[in-house]
């Protein structure tokens, strides 16, 4: 038997110990060999958390193909374990060995949303890694941050010795192959970074000096070290057919938010909205070939006995294979009582059919996504769906036996005005009137049901709205008080629901999506100050959070709410994502301008991603 | 036809609870390619159901369930397909068709269970255990008192240890379980050390690893003649 790196009276006293054991299902174990590199990949939340995550899988599947390599998971220990692993000094460990993080080559963090910047610092002190990267020393692993937090990585760059800027697929070999060679030739920790910057792809923070004006803005961004590149290029996976995917993935033991086979169809999207960083950084669109996921699927429901598969793209819909990929699953499915989950589906003739045969028409709902009430607000944000098409929709559905209708919005969209939060609420009205008015009597499911909700928008880096200005807090709520109003006084209110997000998140959201370099000691300030989990909302501290950033000396307003001046040089500028500046610009003016543009089927805009050579942009 | 299941649980497996080992072997059963019955409805399960729960941290010998199966081959066969799908620390020990009728359900039907509690050896030197215990199992009544959210209850634990045993330092008991009468091996280790003046509750020592308790089996019938529940019915 393994030794566990936690002692019998420590996981008797933690809340769920399954989180903390590494033995599940097709999770890989090595005999150590002398010159193995070791490798431990992180998401720096909960493991019930972390587990639903696709990416890091496809990392360890490729990984743990060599047989010189051995990727390990890891994920935050819940703030119970947190808490007597401090007391009794336990170091953090990766599961599937139960080894001390400390002792491995690479630490490697996922950086899927900015409120997680807290628990890489948890992660980094339990497992006794000095948090910042300058403080640490040739025993110490190296420190590599991915994901979508990596297009703006500066505010939490003093923490990390490298990035890894793209798809892991291309290059992730070339790192750890780099890293082989350095130890073999007896360098240090600092020439295999300066070696590993010429990576494409690879960007190494301290390689870098920036430099800002009097007006607070960056004055210059540039490299100390010729091995560094003046644009770090993000990389991209060309052939997802038949490239590293988790065909074995691992079966958790405990209860985890999704617990399915995940089968992602394609990356990428040919929808422009706006407001979406998603669909710039991961262009062009470039889908899996069928037969590849059929086979994919089956053999994934082979490893695994899970009882779901759930698609996965940012636009399902926009998959060109959409219909016999989905004809084909359900087949394969109903032979094996099997549920398919298919998010991200737009309302349609086929998609309701396929919904009707996969779930229970009377208590699931019909989904729409408008983001913004008025369709001057869309063609701002240049989200593709028409009053028109939501209504049709919704018809449809109605007629089709559901009554249920969930609607998503954002508030706090540039150029936004009063008529576009009261057009939201006489959006959800006029769907509830549909129902009323077409539907006889004698066949509706009982009462109308519309659950609308709203966040509040966070402009994000290589997205046209990266130069937009942010609101105050009150602010934001007042807009959200007009929409509840306004709900409470329509004909149906007691048909229509409406919830917002909180507010506070949205502020520190904004200032770490769009920060700079000198946000970081911010963060390791709030987290000596105990703050962990702040994608928690029992765990979020507003206050604190507003305190240390005042003690730090950071003006959150220079952040959120300053207006960029286009020829501003930005904290993220020196990432080249294969979309050209000069196009967001182009979109931006055209938003404020409230011009739509096309998708990349019905015309290329020029974006730039072209230049990877494949995808949606070669199609016919 | 009802197939009832007997596995082992061991190890680091002890770490998992009731609910996981369910889902556990609902994945299994599907990655064996058992020809389990479904339920009917949009959200159909698996027609499964699990004997008395194992409390987190215990190892065990002897844990149920019974499924439904609308087909199967030989035990031998049905014993490897599903041994195919297992993980480290858990092993499906045995298979037998058992009768149809609700009555014989796992957990309904069950009277008895049996486990073993070893104890750290440090704790084992500094007491005459078991000593202590014929001293303990000799009185005619153990009372002890249950608080439950509303209120406080006497009960008697003598009649509920239906057998009891010291062999080469380790403790066997047999105790009452299932809906009529049942009692826990940490309440009863708890009223054992309060009676033998050892100043730790039953709950502390498990939870500490002082004591590590591996339920052996589970019994259904009436405590003079208990049968094991993977006696019940026949092989396939």
């Amino acid at each position: 038997m393994r030794k566990l790196a936690l002692p019998h009276d420590v996981l008797m006293s933690v809340d769920k110990p399954a989180r903390y054991l590494g033995n599940e299902l097709n999770s890989v174990h090595k005999d150590l060999k002398p010159g193995m590199v070791r490798y431990v990949m992180c998401f720096p939340d909960v493991y019930d958390v972390g587990m639903c995550h696709l990416g890091l899988p496809i990392i360890y599947e490729m990984l743990n193909r060599r047989e010189d390599i051995w990727c390990e998971r890891l994920y935050s220990p819940w703030p119970d374990l947190d808490r007597i692993m401090r007391e009794r000094h336990i170091p953090l460990f990766a599961l599937e060995s139960q080894d001390p993080v400390r002792d491995f080559d690479f630490l490697g963090i996922t950086l899927q949303y900015e409120m997680c910047y807290t628990n890489i610092l948890q992660v980094l002190d339990l497992a006794g890694i000095p948090l910042l990267a300058k403080d640490r020393g040739e025993d110490d692993p190296i420190v590599i941050g991915g994901g979508p937090c990596t297009y703006n990585p500066e505010p939490v760059a003093d923490f990390f010795d490298m990035f890894y800027i793209g798809e892991a697929e291309t290059n992730m070999y070339d790192v750890v192959d780099e890293y082989k060679a350095a130890r073999a030739k007896g360098l240090g920790r600092r020439e295999y970074l300066r070696r590993a910057a010429s990576i494409p792809g690879i960007y190494v923070p301290s390689l870098y000096d920036v430099t800002y004006g009097e007006d607070g803005t960056i004055a210059s961004f540039t490299p100390n070290c010729p091995e560094a590149p003046a644009k770090v290029k993000r990389v991209v996976e060309m052939n997802l057919t038949g490239s590293y995917y988790p065909e074995k993935p691992i079966v958790p033991f405990m209860r985890i938010i999704q617990d399915r086979v995940t089968l992602e169809i394609m990356r990428g999207c040919i929808r422009g909205c706006r407001f979406c960083q998603a669909g710039s950084v991961y262009k062009p669109q470039r889908e899996k070939d069928l037969d590849w996921l059929m086979d994919l699927a089956r053999r994934m429901l082979d490893e695994t006995g899970q009882e779901e598969i759930c698609l996965s793209s940012l636009s399902s819909s926009d998959y060109s294979q959409i219909e016999p990929l989905i004809r084909g699953l359900i087949d394969e499915c109903n032979r094996r009582m099997v549920n398919i989950s298919l998010p991200s589906l737009r309302i349609d003739e086929f998609s309701l059919e396929v919904m009707k045969l996969l779930t229970d028409v009377r208590s699931s709902s019909v989904t729409f996504a408008p983001e913004a009430g008025t369709q001057r607000l869309r063609d701002v944000i240049n989200k593709g769906l028409t009053e028109e098409d939501i209504l049709d929709g919704a018809l449809a559905a109605f007629k089709a036996g559901w009554n249920k209708v969930k609607f998503y919005f954002m508030l706090g969209q540039p150029t936004e005005t009063r008529e576009d939060l009261l057009g939201l609420v006489d959006l959800c009205e006029k769907v509830a009137m549909k129902y009323y008015d077409e539907i006889p009597k004698e066949e509706r499911q009982g009462r109308i049901q519309i659950n609308a909700s709203s966040s509040f928008f966070v402009p994000k880096p290589f997205t046209p709205f990266q130069w937009a200005t942010m609101l105050h807090k009150d602010e934001y709520l007042e807009r959200a008080y007009i929409v509840k109003d306004s709900f409470k006084n329509t004909r149906n209110s007691r048909a229509l629901h409406y919830q917002y997000n909180d507010a506070d998140i949205t502020i520190l959201e904004g200032i770490f999506a769009r920060g700079d370099r000198r946000i970081a000691p911010a963060i390791l300030a709030a987290y000596k100050k105990g703050q962990i989990y702040d994608a928690w909302s029992e765990y979020f501290n507003y206050d604190l959070w507003m305190e240390t950033f005042a003690e730090c000396g950071i003006d959150v307003d220079f952040y959120n709410v300053r207006a960029r001046s286009l020829d501003e040089i930005l904290p993220w500028d020196f990432i080249d994502t294969g979309v050209s500046k000069s196009f967001l610009r182009r979109e931006w003016e055209k938003a404020l301008r409230g011009e739509v543009s096309p998708n990349c089927r019905e015309k290329c805009a020029g974006c730039g991603a072209r230049v990877y050579g494949g995808g949606v942009c070669l199609e016919g | 036809m009802k197939v009832r299941f007997r596995f082992s649980k061991e190890g680091e497996t002890c770490y998992l609870g009731h609910l996981d080992m369910m889902r556990f072997f609902q994945k299994a059963i599907r990655r064996a390619h058992i020809d389990i019955a479904y339920s009917q409805g949009f959200n159909p399960h698996q027609i499964l159901s699990f004997a008395s729960p194992l409390g987190l941290g215990m190892t065990s010998q002897g844990e149920y369930f019974d499924a439904e199966l609308k087909s199967c081959g030989s035990g031998r066969e049905l014993l490897e397909a599903i041994n195919g799908a297992m993980t480290e620390g858990i092993r499906v020990l045995g298979v037998r068709r058992i009768p149809d009728e609700g009555k014989y359900n796992a957990m309904a039907t069950l009277t008895a269970c049996s486990y073993a509690v070893s104890f750290d050896e440090s704790f084992a030197a500094e007491y005459d255990l078991c000593g202590m215990w014929q001293r303990f199992i000799s009185r005619d009544s153990i009372p002890v008192t249950k608080k439950t959210k509303t209120q406080t209850v006497e009960t008697d634990l003598r009649p509920l240890i239906l057998d009891s045993g010291f062999s080469s330092g380790r403790l066997r008991l047999l105790l009452a379980a299932g809906s009529v009468e049942s009692v826990k091996a940490v309440a009863v280790l708890s009223a054992f050390f309060e009676s033998s003046g050892i100043p730790l509750s039953g709950e502390q020592a498990f939870k500490t690893g002082t004591v590590r308790i591996e339920r052996l089996d589970q019994f259904t019938g009436d405590k003079d003649k208990l049968i094991s529940l993977g006696e019940v019915g026949e092989e396939i």
